[in-house]
C-alpha cells in the first residue's frame, strides 16, 4: 500500500502524460479520487487508480485540483491562537466544581 | 456520551487524563469552535463548556483511546445544543435545506468546475476562509474535520453521529459547493479560469 500512496502524492503534469481527453466514468472516478486523497481507498482502488491515472486527462486534472484545494485549506487558513486566559479559566472552573 | 463502560478513576487519575490527554487538543478545539461560531468569544465559551463537560463525564472516557475525537464530539453536540437555544441566527443552520439538498439529483450530479490548480494555489488565506465560511455549517464541519483536522471517515461518523456513507456523501457535496464558491471568488478577483 505504501508504494501506491507515494506515487499518487505528487502533482501530475497533465500535458506530458495523459492520453485520454474524456473520461466515460468520471463521476465514479471522482469518488475514488476523494477516497484516495482522504486516505480511505482500498488497495484495489489505489492499484487501479495508479495504473490508469496517467492515461486520463480529466481525472488527472481533477486529482491535481482536489489535492491543491486540500493543501491550500491546510496551509493558508488562519490558525487562531488560543486566548491566553482560556486554559486558566477552564482549570479554575474545574477546581470550583470538584 | 460514549459506548465505553464507566471507568473508576481516582481524582488524581482524572486530573492526569485531563492534562495529558485532553489539554493537548485545545488548539484544534478552539479553531474548530471558531470556525463553527465565527466569533472569538463564543468559541472561547464553547471550548470552555466542552472541557468542563469532558471533565464531568471523564469516567465515560477510556484512557488511551481517541481523546481528540471524543472531545470533538462533545464540542459538536454543545454547539448544536447552544445554537438551537439561540435565535439570533436561525438561518445559519437549516437542516431541512441541507437534507433536501442531499436528496436532490443536483447533489449527485458531477459538477464540472472550471477552476485551475494555479488559481487555487494563488489564493490568499482570506479568500479560502471566506469560501469555507460561506458554506452551511454541516458542510463546513465535514471539510474542517477531514481536511484540516485529518479525522478518518469512521472518526467523523462518531463525532457527527451519522453513518459513514453519509460522511462520504456529505464530504463530496461539501467539496463541490466549496469549489463553486472558490470559482466565484476567482472570477470576482479577476483570476483566470479555463
Amino acid at each position: 500500500m505504501t508504494t501506491p500512496v507515494k506515487k499518487v502524492s505528487g502533482i501530475f503534469s497533465t500535458r506530458e502524460m495523459a492520453t485520454k481527453q474524456t473520461c466515460p466514468n468520471h463521476a465514479e472516478c471522482m469518488k475514488v479520487i476523494q477516497l484516495i486523497l482522504d486516505g480511505e481507498a482500498s488497495n484495489e482502488q489505489l492499484k487501479h487508480f495508479n495504473q490508469n491515472l496517467d492515461q486520463c486527462l480529466p481525472c488527472m486534472q481533477k486529482y491535481n485540483l482536489e489535492r491543491a484545494i486540500r493543501e491550500t485549506l491546510r496551509c493558508k487558513l488562519e490558525k487562531k491562537c488560543v486566548p491566553h486566559d482560556l486554559i486558566a479559566n477552564i482549570k479554575t472552573k474545574i477546581d470550583e466544581v470538584v | 456520551m460514549s459506548e465505553n463502560p464507566l471507568q473508576n478513576y481516582t481524582e488524581k487519575d482524572k486530573y492526569q487524563i485531563f492534562d495529558t490527554e485532553f489539554m493537548p487538543h485545545i488548539d484544534s478545539m478552539y479553531n474548530f469552535a471558531y470556525r463553527l461560531t465565527m466569533d472569538e468569544d463564543e468559541a472561547k465559551d464553547l471550548v470552555q463548556d466542552t472541557y468542563l463537560k469532558a471533565f464531568r463525564f471523564i469516567s465515560s472516557f477510556q484512557r488511551g483511546t481517541n481523546a481528540k475525537a471524543w472531545l470533538f464530539r462533545i464540542l459538536k453536540n454543545s454547539f448544536i445544543n447552544d445554537y438551537r437555544k439561540k435565535s439570533k441566527e436561525p438561518a445559519k443552520l437549516d437542516y431541512q435545506e441541507v437534507e433536501t439538498f442531499y436528496n436532490s439529483d443536483e447533489a449527485d450530479s458531477d459538477i464540472t468546475i472550471d477552476l485551475r490548480v494555479e488559481t487555487v494555489q494563488d489564493m490568499i488565506g482570506d479568500e479560502i476562509a471566506n469560501a469555507l465560511n460561506s458554506l452551511a455549517v454541516d458542510f463546513k464541519a465535514v471539510i474542517i474535520l477531514c481536511d484540516i483536522e485529518g479525522f478518518t471517515y469512521e472518526e467523523m461518523a462518531k463525532i457527527l453521529d451519522i453513518p459513514i456513507g453519509t460522511v462520504r456523501s456529505r464530504l463530496h457535496r461539501a467539496r463541490n459547493l466549496l469549489k463553486e464558491k472558490l470559482k466565484g471568488y476567482a472570477r470576482s478577483m479577476g483570476y483566470k479560469s479555463e
